[in-house]
């Protein structure tokens, strides 16, 4: 069995080269990064629309989690960028299970959250987080984004995979992820 | 190993869409100029890839008058001088 002293200096270079538990998340900077979809998703009435993210800092006012091309849906921060803001065509929108208060639900600040909004109708979405050109941009780590459609997962981008850089390919169907304005410094620990 | 980080450069439209574009096909234009993303571990080696750029590193009120001025750049900027020139052009959308 290893030392333990020195497996605690091994591990973080065993680890890129072997495998192991080291999980990353692509940190967006807030000012010209977001997950552009390779073909937009044309969502239905009552899909369920789910995203990850690292709880932190929000930088810019009205910061975009999710939002369709029409902004007919959209889940933001509030103007402060403290809260969640919710615009009324997605429906039942919560964090981490628990209904999100429009308005009122802070974002957290740490840990791993995930949100999740059910569709009122159809929508098209081509990007996750902002759109380009926006001012909206958020400034966390997102990761698995997923639509569910009757309970059944229809689309699944994990945007967690280091080696794939700036191209995320998904794990259930065939639209991908691209994050424009890419580098190699987006990527963090989980 | 130091650490990796995200730097910015605003470089002129004309000098982008000359020799830039397909390297940074997705910069975005600010106040009539494009910001190129790279990392530090890149900066050395765009100075000897670009011999004859003069890299500048201004505070963003600084490359906020030299942009004003029309000079050529690049005005190299972290995150942070990045966004205040950004919201300097463009102030945040207001959504309904």
């Amino acid at each position: 069995m290893l030392n333990p002293i020195l497996g605690s200096i091994l591990s973080p270079i065993l680890k890129p080269i072997f495998g192991g538990d080291i999980n990353y998340v692509a940190q967006l900077d807030g000012a010209t990064q977001s997950w552009q979809l390779t073909s937009p998703i044309t969502l239905i009435a009552n899909d369920v629309v789910e995203l990850s993210f690292v709880g932190g800092q929000v930088s810019n006012a009205f910061a975009m989690f999710l939002e369709s091309d029409s902004r007919n849906l959209y889940l933001s921060t509030t103007a402060d960028s403290l809260n969640f803001r919710v615009k009324a065509a997605f429906g039942t929108p919560t964090l981490n299970s628990q209904l999100i208060d429009n308005n009122v639900t802070p974002i957290p600040s740490s840990g791993n959250n995930t949100i999740s909004a059910a569709t009122v109708g159809e929508e098209i979405m081509s990007y996750v987080t902002s759109r380009s050109g926006s001012s909206l941009f958020l400034n966390l780590a997102v990761y698995n984004f997923r639509v569910i459609r009757s309970g059944a997962v229809i689309h699944e981008i994990p945007l967690n995979n280091k080696p794939q850089g700036a191209t995320q390919l998904a794990t259930v169907g065939n639209v991908n992820a691209f994050m424009p304005n890419y580098t190699e410094a987006v990527w963090k620990e989980l | 190993m130091s650490k990796l980080y995200q730097l910015y450069a605003f470089v002129t439209a004309m000098g982008w869409a000359e020799s830039l574009s397909d390297r940074w096909p997705d910069a975005p234009l600010v106040g009539g100029y494009r910001v190129l993303v790279f990392t530090n571990a890149d900066y050395p080696l765009l100075k000897e890839q670009y011999p004859t750029a003069e890299f500048k590193e201004l505070t963003a009120e600084q490359t906020i008058s030299a942009i004003d001025a029309g000079e050529i750049g690049p005005f190299v900027c972290s995150l942070e001088q990045t966004k205040q020139i950004m919201n300097h052009y463009s102030p945040p959308d207001e959504i309904n």
